[in-house]
């Protein structure tokens, strides 16, 4: 076989072979030097061996080859279906993501109306209901901080909850990519937030607490008020919603 | 020699004949077929595998007189991955010594009692 035969041949089975052209000039070089030290073009081409199988050599293995090729259809149908989990997710995710932020936002607004209620029981920039004994005051604003702290903790307790399925759905998310991609894996993040138990009892212990406090605190308060504005319904006694 | 033993073992040639010095492919193809049986161009893939996995770079050089050359070049990775696969290489050739009953200090004894 002559040079240029067996560098046709090779250059033909190389097709789609990433720098071609620089396998095929390797080849060429060989011929030169080996011709250069007095072996002919066919004797030359007899020791390299067959063009064909040189070049097969020099193909993608077949593994990889197949693991390219389904990663087109498998890309396209994990983009198809992540976009639609995606969407879902979002619908999911706003408006508890909304209700979380608004339950803090409760929690901080108690918070700081016990403590109006007791520091500045007429503040000019706050509507504090009129409440004629300062222990009464003192009643409601423990009670509204018991209803705080147990509305805090509650959203604490849901926001860690939430950010945890968000990010165990991230990784969810970016793990189907990677594997319709043919890159590795991450093993998956739990859905659920994992508290250890003396955590999870120690936010219990607070959450009842807190709550018998509040039921207390409120039960006196609201007798107290009645008993005080000689009436049950207190509030229009002292004109609360004037 | 059979065929599928020697694809398998090429790779940690070439490499070998890298470790002492840099060559040129056809430099390299020579080395090794003038000392087992095998064709010249099977080197070049091999040689072009090794350059993709990160374990040999090339660069050229002039030459007096000719057209500039492809060296071939091992990097410290390909360094450190040629001891292990000799050490791998050395165990694995114990063991199957071994079982062929080549190895006669072994207590190996083929099965019998």
């Amino acid at each position: 076989m002559s040079k240029n035969e067996f560098l046709e041949i090779l250059r033909k089975n190389l097709r789609g072979v990433p720098d071609a052209d620089e396998i095929v000039s390797e080849y060429e070089n060989h011929f030169s030097a080996k011709c250069a030290d007095g072996f002919t073009e066919d004797e030359v081409s007899q020791k390299l061996g067959d063009p064909e199988n040189i070049a097969r050599q020099f193909l993608p293995e077949k593994g990889a080859e197949r693991a390219a090729a389904s990663s087109g259809v498998g890309r396209a149908v994990a983009a198809v279906g992540l976009g639609g989990a995606d969407t879902l997710m979002a619908m999911l995710a706003a408006p508890v993501g909304g209700g979380i932020a608004a339950l803090g936002a409760a929690a901080l607004a108690f918070i700081v109306s016990a403590f109006v209620l007791v520091f500045s029981p007429r503040a000019s920039w706050l509507s504090v209901p009129y409440i004629p004994h300062a222990a009464l005051r003192l009643s409601f604003a423990v009670s509204l901080l018991a209803l705080g702290v147990t509305t805090a903790v509650g959203t604490w307790h849901l926001a860690r909850a939430f950010s945890q399925f968000l990010r165990a759905y991230g990784r969810w998310h970016s793990n189907t990519w990677a594997a319709a991609s043919g890159r590795p894996v991450y093993p998956p993040r739990a859905f659920f937030p994992q508290t250890p138990p003396h955590l999870r009892r120690r936010i219990r212990a607070v959450m009842l607490l807190s709550a018998v406090i509040f039921a207390a605190a409120a039960l006196i308060s609201y007798v107290t008020a009645a008993a005080a504005a000689g009436a049950l319904e207190f509030w229009h006694v002292w004109s609360w919603f004037v | 020699m059979n065929n599928q033993y020697k694809k398998g073992v090429l790779e940690l040639c070439v490499l070998s004949v890298l470790s002492r010095r840099d060559c040129y492919g056809y430099d390299a193809a020579e080395l090794l077929s003038s000392r087992m049986e095998l064709s010249d161009g099977a080197v070049y893939p091999i040689l072009r595998k090794l350059k993709a996995d990160g374990l040999v770079t090339t660069y050229l050089s002039e030459e007096s007189g000719g057209p500039p050359r492809k060296y071939y070049s091992m990097t410290e990775r390909g360094r450190r991955e040629y001891q292990s696969a000799v050490q791998e290489w050395i165990s694995f050739v114990e063991i199957v010594g071994d079982l062929l009953g080549i190895n006669f200090s072994s207590n190996w004894n083929g099965g019998g009692v």
